[in-house]
């Protein structure tokens, strides 16, 4: 039996592992990790595991179908790709002449491997709002980097001391950093945990700091003032390279370890543990979340604040501290680098009209080359500045949005809409067109790999029914709306010659390597690049004091502060419980997983994770049926009682079609500064359903 | 040589990929049957909470009450690897298996009859090791002889010692779970 040479692209970029598959006249029998490659070492996790079913899935759409009927009715008709694209190209030519190119929405979520051409293909069609799903996940931290530092960078793992991992639960996340993060740590490497569950990562930490969810910033304020009063600090580096260190003491001496202690429920003395532990230990690696510490209406704020250890502490971009890397092909560092930039932004984003969001979040907009979808069911409603008339989506799920019932009736809305998938999900239910998309196992795509390693992989068996790789449909849509010159006349590998030249690989180089390869001339930044040329702020230092926030009328210093919004219940009593929802379950990637057997029979109840004292005084066993509820509205699942949970917190995961806790939270319940929804931090309140 | 499993509980994160890899692995479709489980216990309340992670298949015992009790003699210890192996042939699904076994190990699916566990046993014969073991996300799982897989974990509960400070100085210490 044939062994081919593929990856897995279910989960995020930072992962994604390479696949020995074992194919059979043309069928996919048997998945298993690649054992030669440095990424995941032959390992999966239980969804690449579960990838027969994943590519094999009952609900695999398999032709391109247009609605016939009401949306959301069943009236689906299976059409030809050149129909589907006939109808698309004349209904958004159409709407461009009428409204202009900005009228029509180019969203991507899952996967992400596309995105620089779908981009470039908005962009092409005149529309600046090209936007994505890390409109709730990873830009808000990147951009927090931004403002405090210029860049940031990821914890240098193989020379650190100590770990600092703010919020993340990589044994889940990140499988294929599992490996390396327990030998760090059998090795002596200290692990600390801030975490508001007892995760299996914070289970195995040296030290857990188990926060009240929302509080990380007063968390951290707490360590820097630790930091400060014990003078762990490091005294050149503050002189020399930051703003704002006068006026951060001055804010921390009216706010005491015990005001930290307070807010946070952790108890003083481990805050300062943690402190002399990370400022003592050097180097000293931290480690963050790309959404956990943003979801919260203070969150850009709080994750400044944890941005600020690094830097204080003298372990900004040091060996095994945080190093400061270019990011070579979407959201990774291979050491290869690219044309990714050139490809992506074809034009200025300031000679287009302006991008959805613009108006609301401008700071996020100035730092971020996209759109905010968080924007988006506003500015439908509104129509304003401008009209919106068309989606089109590529691995859009609805349920995404806070107030997910909200942006559903304001997406139907629009004239139009568009949705590209592997599976037909509830958000297909309600487009006017949908379009199969192949899987990795099904298509060609390039990855770059932070372990320094390159794949250009070629399909191992033909694609399911007619569906197609997502380039190719991006390709395909342009040639239709007359932009097949900037798309390469067609010729993917092209593309490849043209992303990749600034390293010196071809895609027919590329293809040659089955099994990948390893970069060899790898790019090395160097340390302490600040020393040469400042950091790349408006003033040349670390801004922990941030002028482009005072400007725009936000706070300069990243302080902390209690949520504010119209939605908070005064009374205490009627909501006692914090909501905290979207932390990670091992077999599931977001919504990804939930229609594949091997994966959700593991998970099949909508489970609530809430504190036996809690349940108890709710008269809860264990997997009652209790209704979740907020101010918006309210949710049956089941009580998963446990101790790793904080009393006065329960969570949850999201996504789930019967049990949909984005329907708990308002719209606009977001961040005023990255537009980032507050997940993490609700009020709510438990009780038993009826029997 | 008796063959079976060794996990190293510091390494183990409940992250279900053994499951997914044995059903996958064994093209079991059939839902809730499971010839490996996770267990995520929970010891002690909240601030003192201890989280304990058991990946669990068969133990392929070195007595087993399966064997003993089963009257058909389905249920049979290999000689030359210690493995315990159930024929379906002869299983008539009487479940005294499932009633002796202190770790709830034995299955019964549609077809009534008790499957669990055979250590990958044609995978074994062409030199890889277990799907749960070679999925393993963080090398907590260990299938071989039980004699060189004590000496993996005897040398392991040194080896942190010894990285200190390099002292002269060896302690063994009991692993409470």
């Amino acid at each position: 039996m044939p062994i081919l040479k593929t990856f897995c692209s279910i989960c995020n970029p930072h992962s994604h592992c390479g696949i020995n598959a074992h194919v059979e006249d043309g069928q996919l029998i048997e998945v298993e990790g690649m054992p030669e490659h440095p990424a995941n070492e032959g390992t999966l996790c239980a969804k690449g595991a579960a990838s027969l079913q994943y590519v094999y899935a009952k609900n695999r759409l398999k032709h391109p179908m247009i609605q016939r009927g009401e949306r959301g009715s069943k009236h689906w008709e299976k059409i030809s790709w050149d129909e589907a694209f006939f109808v698309i190209t004349s209904r958004l030519v159409k709407i461009r002449n009428r409204f202009g190119p900005e009228s029509v929405i180019f969203y991507a979520g899952y996967p992400k491997w596309f995105r620089p051409f779908l981009q470039r293909l908005a962009h092409g069609f005149g529309s600046p709002n090209y936007c994505t799903e890390s409109s709730v996940c990873s830009s808000s931290p990147t951009v927090a980097g931004k403002v405090t530092y210029g860049y940031f960078g990821r914890p240098d793992f193989p020379k650190t001391r100590c770990l600092l991992n703010w919020s993340t639960n990589p044994f889940y996340t990140n499988a294929t950093l599992a490996r390396s993060l327990l030998d760090l740590k059998e090795d002596g490497v200290k692990f600390i945990s801030v975490d508001p569950r007892l995760s299996s990562f914070a289970e195995k930490a040296d030290l857990h700091l188990q926060l009240r969810p929302g509080t990380d910033g007063a968390l951290a304020l707490g360590m820097v003032r630790v930091l400060i009063d014990e003078n762990l600090y490091d005294r050149d580096f503050v002189e020399k390279w930051t703003v704002g260190f006068e006026e951060l003491c001055d804010y921390l001496k009216e706010h005491s370890l015990e005001w930290a202690e307070k807010i946070t429920g952790v108890p003083k003395e481990k805050i300062r543990e943690a402190a002399r532990l990370y400022g003592t230990m050097k180097p000293a690696a931290l480690m963050t979340s790309s959404s956990s510490t943003t979801h919260h209406l203070n969150g850009f704020q709080n994750h400044r604040a944890i941005l600020l250890l690094p830097g204080l502490t003298g372990n900004f971009d040091v060996p095994g501290g945080n190093l400061v890397e270019p990011i070579t092909y979407l959201y990774t560092n291979s050491g290869a680098p690219t044309n990714e930039e050139e490809i992506r932004l074809i034009k200025r984003l300031k000679d287009l009209p302006s991008r959805i969001g613009e108006d609301r979040f401008p700071i996020w907009c100035r730092y971020y080359p996209e759109a905010h979808s968080m924007a988006i069911p506003f500015q439908i409603r509104s129509g304003k500045p401008y009209p919106l008339k068309a989606f089109i989506g590529f691995g859009t799920n609805y349920r995404m949005w806070p107030g997910s019932d909200f942006f559903k009736e304001s997406l139907l809305d629009l004239e139009f809409l568009v949705n590209t998938d592997i599976f037909f999900t509830d958000t297909c239910r309600w487009m006017d067109l949908v379009l199969p998309a192949s899987t990795s196992f099904e298509r060609s795509e390039l990855k770059h790999w932070n372990a320094k390693y390159l794949m250009f992989i070629s399909p191992v068996i033909d694609p399911i029914g007619e569906s197609r790789s997502d380039i190719e449909i991006i390709f395909d849509l342009a040639r239709h709306l007359g932009l097949e010159e900037l798309f390469w006349n067609g010729d993917f590998d092209a593309s490849i010659d043209e992303l990749m030249a600034p390293s010196g690989y071809t895609a027919e180089k590329l293809r040659k390597c089955i099994e990948g390869t390893k970069v060899k001339t790898s790019l090395m930044p160097g340390y302490r690049k600040y020393e040469k040329s400042g950091f790349p702020t408006s003033s040349g230092k670390m801004e922990i004091a941030s002028p482009v926030l005072k400007e725009s009328g936000f706070d300069a210093l990243p302080i902390y502060r209690e949520p504010q919004h119209p939605s908070l219940s005064k009374d205490p009593l009627q909501y006692p419980l914090i909501l905290c929802t979207g932390a990670r379950l091992p077999i599931f990637v977001h919504s990804e997983m939930h229609n594949v057997p091997w994966c959700e029979e593991l998970r099949k109840d909508p489970f609530l994770d809430i504190n036996p004292l809690d349940a108890q005084e709710r008269d809860i066993m264990a997997e009652d049926w209790v209704w979740l509820e907020t101010q918006r509205g309210r949710i049956q699942v089941k009580a998963n009682l446990t101790e790793t949970v904080l009393p006065g917190v329960v969570h949850i995961i999201h996504g789930l079609e019967g049990a949909d806790v984005n329907l708990l939270i308002e719209p606009d319940y977001l961040d005023p500064i990255s537009g980032f929804p507050g997940f993490k931090s609700l009020q709510c309140q438990v009780r038993r359903a009826k029997d | 040589m008796q063959k079976g499993f060794y996990l190293d509980l510091t390494r183990c994160t409940s992250c279900y990929a053994c499951v997914v890899a044995c059903k996958a692995h064994h093209a079991s479709y059939e839902q809730k049957i499971y010839w490996r489980r996770v267990f995520t216990l929970e010891a002690g309340t909240h601030p003192n909470v201890l989280v304990t992670n058991i990946s669990l298949s068969c133990l392929h015992c070195s007595t087993p009450t399966c064997r003993d009790v089963c009257p058909t003699g389905a249920i049979y210890k290999r000689k030359k690897d210690g493995l315990v192996i159930v024929n379906p042939k002869f299983c008539i699904g009487c479940r005294m298996c499932f009633l002796v076994c202190p770790f709830g190990i034995p299955e019964f699916g549609v077809d009534g009859k008790m499957q669990k566990c055979n250590f990958c046993l044609e995978r074994w014969e062409k030199g890889l090791s277990p799907a749960c073991v070679n999925v393993c996300p963080t090398k907590a799982l260990h299938a071989g002889r039980m004699d060189e897989l004590s000496l993996v974990a005897g040398r392991k509960s040194v080896y942190r010692l010894v990285k200190s400070t390099d002292p002269s100085f060896f302690i063994s210490k009991s692993l409470k779970i």
